[in-house]
């Protein structure tokens, strides 16, 4: 066989293969781009039912910092009685979105409304573990913060999906 | 659709390549060495130079890992590590579609990997030790040589930089590995023949471990053979396989099986006169010899 032949089979053999998953991996971005646009809007909820919430913390959340424009969803787990929360998307100051596949928080503790968890944060190009607080309204969204060295930071983290 | 694009912990892999690769050693390939090892005995073909030969196989392994290890911590964890932050494409997710496309590309990586070992002098100084038992066991899976663990580094870094996750991509590799290992067996005759259409099957390995003129070079598939059938390498096993390399080694030495590929290039390339002559002999294919 010739040597362009062996070339142009390997370069099509590998362009196809990797390009598969990296279709998917844009059509479910462009997906979730039109989630964005259209963000869930919580149900009104009465205060009727309000007296029997009860607070539940798995599900997905879109963050947002303070004084930045960018933002990020969060999603957080259980596996076996344990709660894990992971960066599955962040979103720059013009809206583009980007696929994120990154733990950001491996132990949450919770107590009802309220749960503490190590929250592993990039600061300068440096990663950080910091030691924060959430607090759950009866809407189900979040408000977080910590304290780094003086340097007190909060999230709001607003509900996408019960 | 959803079962498609759902994302999993790289923990998750690990923990089902681990049972996988690592676990298969004990659960499959050492039982399995064992009935072949009843086999031999059966057949009156039990000596000592089967023995020793697996004993050699063994310890070339344990040198091959440490080397890897060696070569692993100093190097290749930083190199695919940057490669992977800052010369590929976007990161790909951890799902079932990049799991398997990764299985595709490592396999194909691994096809031309073993390829370039085959047709080029100091490729084969290496890879010789793999080819070099009389023999064709399980055991014989686990024959390598020095530089075993460097070549497919050129071959799976762009691997990395299409954006494939590198632990991800050494699970695969692994598990290409592994699944190389169960294909050293002559006790699996010929497979159904879709299976022996598309897989790497114990036949068609067996011919690529053959001496015989026809064999000689095919069959460098991994998982997949279509790659052989697609490339113009494939060879079916016809007349019966004798198994070994061309220029006989005649030993059960481990030292000497571990660097005999190096000792001889290493004479080859002393007796040859001029530089271009010396140079040659590492990037030639094996055989190859100056004009005289």
């Amino acid at each position: 066989m010739k040597n362009s032949t062996l070339l142009l089979r390997s370069l099509l053999i590998v362009v196809t293969i990797a390009g598969i998953p990296h279709t998917l991996a844009l059509y479910v971005s462009s997906t979730k781009e039109s989630d964005i646009a259209e963000p869930q809007i919580p149900e009104i909820v009465t205060d009727e039912v309000n007296e029997g919430w009860e607070p539940y913390w798995v599900g997905k959340y879109e963050v947002s910092f303070d004084g930045i424009k960018e933002k990020a969803h969060y999603e957080i787990r259980e596996k076996s009685d344990q709660y894990k929360c992971y960066s599955i998307l962040l979103i720059d100051a013009n809206g583009n979105s980007f696929e994120d596949n990154a733990i950001v928080m491996e132990d949450i503790q919770i107590t009802d409304s309220i749960a503490k968890a190590v929250y592993q944060i990039e600061y300068e190009g440096k990663k950080l573990k910091v030691d924060s607080q959430m607090k759950m309204d009866d809407e189900g969204n979040v408000t977080l913060s910590y304290n780094y060295y003086g340097y007190e930071g909060k999230e709001n983290w607003k509900r996408l999906e019960q | 659709m959803e079962f498609l694009t759902q994302t999993f912990e790289l923990e998750e892999l690990q923990y089902f390549f681990d049972y996988v690769n690592n676990g298969s050693v004990f659960y499959l390939i050492i039982p399995f060495f064992i009935l072949e090892l009843i086999r031999y005995a059966v057949l009156k073909k039990l000596n000592w130079n089967i023995l020793g030969d697996s004993i050699a196989n063994i310890i070339t392994v344990v040198a091959f890992v440490m080397i890897e290890f060696t070569l692993g911590a100093l190097l290749l964890y930083k190199l695919y590590f940057y490669v992977y932050e800052y010369i590929s494409l976007p990161h790909l997710p951890l799902n079932i579609v990049t799991v398997t496309c990764c299985i595709l590309l490592a396999d194909f990586a691994y096809y031309w990997d073993h390829r370039v070992m085959h047709r080029i002098g100091i490729g084969w100084a290496t890879h010789t030790v793999h080819h070099s038992s009389p023999h064709f066991n399980m055991s014989v899976a686990y024959r390598f040589g020095p530089l075993d663990a460097v070549f497919p580094i050129f071959f799976s870094l762009p691997i990395v930089m299409l954006g494939f996750n590198p632990w991800m991509l050494l699970f695969v590799e692994l598990f290409v590995q592994s699944f190389q290992a169960i294909l050293h067996t002559e006790v699996i005759g010929k497979l159904p023949r879709p299976l022996e259409y598309i897989f790497n099957t114990p036949s068609h390995h067996r011919v690529h471990h053959g001496s015989n003129e026809q064999y000689l070079d095919k069959n460098y598939a991994g998982i997949f053979i279509i790659w052989d059938r697609l490339l113009g390498t494939f060879a079916e096993e016809k007349e019966k396989v004798v198994y070994g390399i061309t220029e006989p080694l005649n030993s059960i030495n481990p030292i000497k099986v571990f660097f005999h590929g190096f000792t001889r290039l290493y004479r080859s390339i002393k007796s040859t006169k001029g530089f271009k002559n010396k140079v040659n002999y590492l990037i030639k294919p094996p055989g190859w010899e100056p004009e005289k």
